[in-house]
């Protein structure tokens, strides 16, 4: 049998992980997993409202397996989010407490992320369980432009070659 | 979790490689090349999300992707 992979949303210090391969996933002004309108994006007045940063991680969590190569993650290539709403990721090796975001740098547009160019999460070999490759680190941006409401789902894929 | 496709088996036999789902199967001759599952979840973070599962053989720099299905023959690196 393969390996069983989940993805993690990982939060506080401790970097606690929740199962989010098929929960929704809720940006928001607050550092939790939990899915709800407390702690909502805002709409500025000028200049954009930072998210907190999501910490998501593979974690593999039993299943018989080889190895794990060349993980990757990417979006479907149109930020479908809506006017003013920007999605950006990057890779990081080595967890830390997700904090609220206060600029871009670092980071690039998540949806120039595709099938076709995706993020590398690490190259591996992976073997055994628990947490593998880098953390896909995101934060949402909402400016001026963007309209009131939560924003459509948009897809997010984890792909690994596995033997 | 929407869809779940049973994921490929890998099996040596000799310089065979074989990867199956039970249903469906391909297989690699050569002991020269490689044979892999390509694996995904797409829709991360959402109530859609799905797994996807490739076998993929690779020979002399050609690629056989198949789902279960279909086949593609490329030298390109697909990702699901």
């Amino acid at each position: 049998m393969p390996a069983t992979v989940q993805i993690l949303e990982k939060n506080g210090a401790g970097g606690t992980g929740t199962d989010k391969t098929s929960g929704s996933i809720r940006f928001k002004n607050a550092d939790n997993a939990t899915v709800d309108l407390v702690n909502p994006m805002v709409k500025p007045g000028a200049g954009v409202d930072y998210s907190f940063e999501k910490w998501l991680r593979a974690n593999v969590s039993g299943g018989t397996y080889s190895q794990i190569t060349n993980l990757k993650a990417y979006m479907d290539g149109a930020n479908g989010l809506g006017t003013g709403v920007t999605l950006y990721a990057k890779a990081v090796a080595s967890y830390a407490t997700p904090a609220e975001a206060t600029a871009t740098t670092g980071y690039v547009d998540a949806f120039t992320y595709t099938s076709g160019s995706p993020l590398s999460l690490g190259a591996g070999p992976f073997t055994s369980t628990g947490e593998k490759g880098d953390h896909l680190v995101m934060m949402l941006t909402v400016g001026t432009t963007a309209s009131g409401g939560v924003t459509p789902n948009e897809t997010l894929t984890f792909a690994w070659d596995e033997i | 979790m929407d869809g779940v496709p049973v994921p490929f088996e890998i099996v040596r036999e000799g310089h065979a490689q074989i990867a199956s789902n039970g249903v469906a199967g391909i297989t690699l001759l050569d002991g020269d090349g490689r044979v892999f599952r390509r694996r995904a979840v797409k829709g991360v973070g959402t109530d859609g999300a799905r797994n996807v599962e490739w076998a993929v053989a690779e020979l002399g720099g050609v690629r056989v992707y198949f789902d279960g299905t279909n086949v593609v023959v490329t030298r390109q690196d697909l990702m699901p």
